[in-house]
């Protein structure tokens, strides 16, 4: 709580502007928007700090922003093209699993990263105090540094393969925006609940890796729909990744599975906001 | 919430009944928590220096804490003007693969200050740590020396009317501590009103105009530098003594 000093005062020019109180009943300083407002310069140091320690003592750099990708992509194509020439959806399977390969795993890297974004960052939390939404906020923008340079050359494989990009590629943006949020509101719940039961930490990885299987990433939509009909809705993330794909390669999308996405989206913001509002006050002692 | 008046244009902090619990611990009530803190009041002027003195879990470092919010008391309340720094380690953040520069930038963010204030004042930071040169360097090449001295050049920098300082001087040479101790007379001059924990008394007995004697969470005592630290030094060297 702020307010200001009495502007009235002959001394207002050495009194203290404005006071901050805490109190026992009160929101913890860390959980303010005010707090979040006049520290908001930390979210972009604290993007930099990560993105330096990511790639540091590599010989590619950033550059593996773009290998990872290059190889699950030319992985599963050159799988998907020997057993399953026939079946390519859309004609090319590099282009369906390239469209799908990169906003998955912008999606479950930024949401792995803030759900570990208290837990790994204990020894700064000890420090300082940190706004709550600052380190999950610059998870998500390391990641979308990523994002960009994945899409850069997921364009430039496609050019190559000779796909044609539809005129709705330029929307592309919109459902990956629906994933950043999903991810840094379910990551920023996570990341409170890890720091009281570290077992988050352990399961995420396999929930993820078994979210490929009933993602349309690789496999195409319509074989895993077709295995059970109400997936695309249960899956929060289904309706962004095709999206993704459908917008750039111009395939008509079922406005159901994408309302179903966005309410998925709304629900993930309502929880990251409840957890910025409501942890509770032990997360200092916990970690 | 409630509305209590504001304190006056001379107070610089404002603390009341505060009270900090952690679980368990030998000293645990029936609830299970042990009070780190409790029914501790405070009230700061502009341009005082406290000093904090206590044995290891007296509560020093959990007050500074809980002022900080790093951690949220279960009881009492404070009230600290929103230009405030805490300074609980030397150069939070700082990151072995970032040069010294960025290192400043995020140092002085993470203090509370804004990026394009600490950008105008890199010159100055640089001068004042003696590093000039070094700053485009990764900090990871800096020895412990020269990542304390960089540290403390951004805390330095800051004009806060409160500052916090956990025992952030360790591992400098004689010149660079008066250095140090010259700024921050210098700031205390000016109307920055200090909070310091140490164990170092010598220090304390110059840095301060006033020394709080914590004990188990309380104050044990409260008044000039001269007798309490006197005071402490002879009831430590007792308890050592006494136990050997």
């Amino acid at each position: 709580m702020v307010r200001q000093a009495d502007a009235r005062n002959p001394a207002a020019a050495r009194a203290t502007s404005a006071w901050i109180e805490v109190s026992a009943a009160s929101r913890p300083l860390a959980a303010r928007w005010s707090f979040f407002w006049a520290r908001r310069d930390v979210v972009g140091v604290l993007t930099r700090r990560i993105l330096s320690g990511r790639y540091h003592q590599t010989l590619l750099g950033v550059g593996w922003a773009v290998v990872h990708p290059l190889l699950a992509i030319g992985v599963f194509t050159w799988v998907f093209s020997h057993w399953l020439a026939d079946q390519a959806p859309g004609g090319s399977w590099l282009a369906h699993n390239a469209l799908g390969w990169v906003p998955w795993g912008f999606f479950t890297t930024a949401l792995s990263g803030s759900a570990a974004s208290l837990v790994g960052h204990a020894d700064l939390l000890h420090q300082v105090a940190l706004p709550r939404l600052a380190l999950p906020l610059a998870v998500l923008l390391a990641r979308c540094v990523d994002l960009l340079l994945a899409l850069v050359v997921v364009f430039g494989l496609l050019l190559v393969d000779g796909t044609p990009i539809a005129g709705s590629v330029w929307l592309v943006p919109l459902p990956i925006v629906g994933l950043g949020l999903q991810a840094v509101g379910a990551g920023m719940m996570l990341a409170y609940v890890e720091v009281r039961w570290r077992d988050v930490g352990q399961v995420l990885p396999y929930l993820l890796q078994l979210g490929v299987f009933v993602t349309p990433v690789v496999v195409p939509a319509a074989v895993l729909a077709g295995a059970w009909p109400p997936l695309p809705y249960v899956n929060p993330a289904w309706g962004h990744v095709e999206a993704v794909r459908g917008l750039a390669l111009g395939h008509s999308l079922d406005p159901s599975i994408m309302a179903a996405a966005w309410a998925w989206t709304a629900l993930a913001i309502a929880a990251g906001a409840f957890t910025f509002r409501r942890t509770q006050q032990h997360v200092g002692e916990w970690l | 919430m409630s509305h209590p008046l504001l304190p006056d244009d001379a107070t610089r902090l404002v603390v009341e009944d505060l009270g900090k619990a952690f679980q368990g611990g030998p000293r645990a009530t029936a609830r299970g928590r042990t009070w780190a803190l409790r029914h501790l009041s405070l009230k700061l002027g502009r341009g005082e220096s406290l000093g904090l003195v206590g044995p290891n879990g007296a509560g020093k470092t959990t007050l500074l804490r809980v002022l900080t919010g790093v951690l949220h008391p279960e009881e009492g309340r404070f009230l600290l003007p929103s230009s405030w720094a805490g300074v609980l380690d030397n150069g939070p953040g700082f990151h072995g693969e970032l040069s010294g520069r960025r290192n400043v930038e995020l140092a002085g963010v993470l203090l509370g200050a804004r990026r394009r204030d600490i950008r105008r004042k890199i010159a100055d930071i640089e001068h004042f740590a003696g590093l000039e040169g070094y700053l485009d360097m990764p900090l990871k090449r800096y020895s412990t020396g020269m990542a304390v001295r960089l540290g403390f050049a951004v805390a330095a920098s800051l004009e806060p009317e409160l500052m916090f300082m956990d025992e952030v001087l360790v591992h400098v040479d004689a010149e660079f501590r008066e250095r140090v101790e010259n700024r921050l007379e210098e700031l205390r001059r000016r109307g920055t009103t200090f909070v310091h924990v140490s164990h170092d008394l010598a220090w304390l007995g110059r840095m301060t105009s006033r020394v709080l004697w914590m004990h188990l969470g309380a104050v044990r005592a409260d008044g000039a530098p001269g007798a309490i630290l006197r005071d402490y030094a002879v009831a430590m060297h007792e308890s050592v003594v006494g136990s050997g």
